[in-house]
C-alpha cells in the first residue's frame, strides 16, 4: 500500500492569528512541523469520534438469530416484570 | 419484630455535583469508570450516565451508562434474506456499564436482613427509560455486553454477570455468548403487564 501513503491531498483551514500562533508554538515544542502536528491531532480526534459511533457487524449466524428474535412474538420474562414492579415501589415510575 | 424501614431511592442523570469518591466495587473497571471517566463521556455526549442515590443525597450508590449502537446485518443468500428486516441495520441502546456500591449494598442488607438487589432496580430503570425514549427515536433493541471479570477481579469476589442478565430475559446472540439482547417489544410487553 506504499502508493496510497503518498501525501497528495490538501486541507485548507481558516483560523485566527491567535489560534495559528498557539498551534505553531505547540508544534515547535515537539520539534514537528505545524502541518504534521495538525494532521496527527485531527487523526487522533477523528478516530475517537469514529470509535464513539459504535457499530457492531453481525455474523451470518447472528444476523439470522436476531432477525428471528425481532420478528417473533415477544416473550414476557416474569423476573423482569417483578423487578419493574419493585422498581415502581422503590423508585417510582 | 421491628418493621423493615421502607426503602426509597432515586435514579437521576449524573451531574458533576454527584459524589463517587466513596464508591466501592469488586470490579476495578466499574469503580474507575464512575470516578474517572463518567464526566468525560457525559460532557462529550458519548454516553449518558444515570446514578442511584438516596433522596436528597448526592452520594452515588449505583449507576449505569447508556450509549447508541448500530447493528449491521450480514448480507445473506436470498433464501435467508427473507427472514431479515427490510433495513440493513438496526439501532440499539447499549448498556455499557452497570454497578452498585458494594459497601452501601452490604449495609442495606445488614439493616434489613434481605438483599437490596440494587442491580435489579438499575436494570429495570434502564429498560423503562429506554422504552420511553425509544418512542421518540425508534430503537428496536436493548443490548448488553456482559464482560467476564478479569482474574484479579474474580479473586476479589466478582462473579460472571451473565446469569444476572439472563435471569431478566436477555438472551445471547449465537456466536458471541457475552453479547446479550432483548427486544424493545419484549420490554414494552413486560411494562404494559404491570
Amino acid at each position: 500500500m506504499a502508493v496510497r501513503d503518498k501525501k497528495e491531498e490538501r486541507i485548507d483551514a481558516r483560523l485566527t492569528a491567535e489560534a495559528k500562533q498557539q498551534i505553531d508554538q505547540a508544534a515547535a515544542l515537539q520539534g514537528r512541523s505545524t502541518s504534521d502536528f495538525m494532521v496527527q491531532a485531527a487523526l487522533k480526534e477523528a478516530s475517537q469520534v469514529i470509535e464513539q459511533q459504535r457499530i457492531i457487524r453481525l455474523t451470518v449466524e447472528e444476523s439470522v438469530a436476531l432477525a428471528e428474535l425481532m420478528s417473533s412474538e415477544p416473550k414476557v420474562n416474569e423476573a423482569s416484570v417483578a423487578a419493574m414492579r419493585r422498581h415502581k415501589k422503590i423508585i417510582g415510575s | 419484630m421491628q418493621e423493615t424501614p421502607e426503602l426509597s431511592l432515586v435514579i437521576v442523570p449524573w451531574t458533576k455535583e454527584h459524589d463517587a469518591t466513596q464508591f466501592t466495587s469488586n470490579l476495578a473497571s466499574i469503580k474507575k469508570y464512575i470516578q474517572e471517566q463518567a464526566h468525560r463521556d457525559v460532557s462529550s455526549y458519548t454516553s449518558s450516565v444515570f446514578v442511584l442515590t438516596k433522596p436528597g443525597d448526592m452520594v452515588i450508590r449505583g449507576y449505569y451508562s447508556l450509549s447508541s449502537l448500530s447493528l449491521v446485518f450480514k448480507e445473506q443468500p436470498e433464501k435467508v434474506q427473507k427472514k431479515l428486516p427490510r433495513y440493513p441495520e438496526t439501532s440499539a441502546i447499549l448498556l455499557g456499564r452497570l454497578g452498585v456500591d458494594k459497601d452501601y449494598s452490604q449495609k442495606l442488607q445488614k439493616d434489613s436482613g434481605s438483599k437490596p438487589r440494587l442491580g435489579e432496580l438499575l436494570l429495570a430503570n434502564a429498560q423503562i427509560r429506554c422504552l420511553k425514549n425509544s418512542k421518540d427515536v425508534g430503537r428496536a433493541l436493548f443490548v448488553i455486553d456482559a464482560e467476564m471479570p478479569n482474574e484479579e477481579e474474580q479473586r476479589n469476589g466478582a462473579r460472571d454477570p451473565l446469569p444476572f442478565y439472563m435471569k431478566y430475559g436477555f438472551t445471547p446472540l449465537s456466536n458471541n455468548p457475552r453479547r446479550l439482547v432483548k427486544t424493545m417489544r419484549a420490554i414494552s410487553k413486560e411494562f404494559e403487564s404491570l
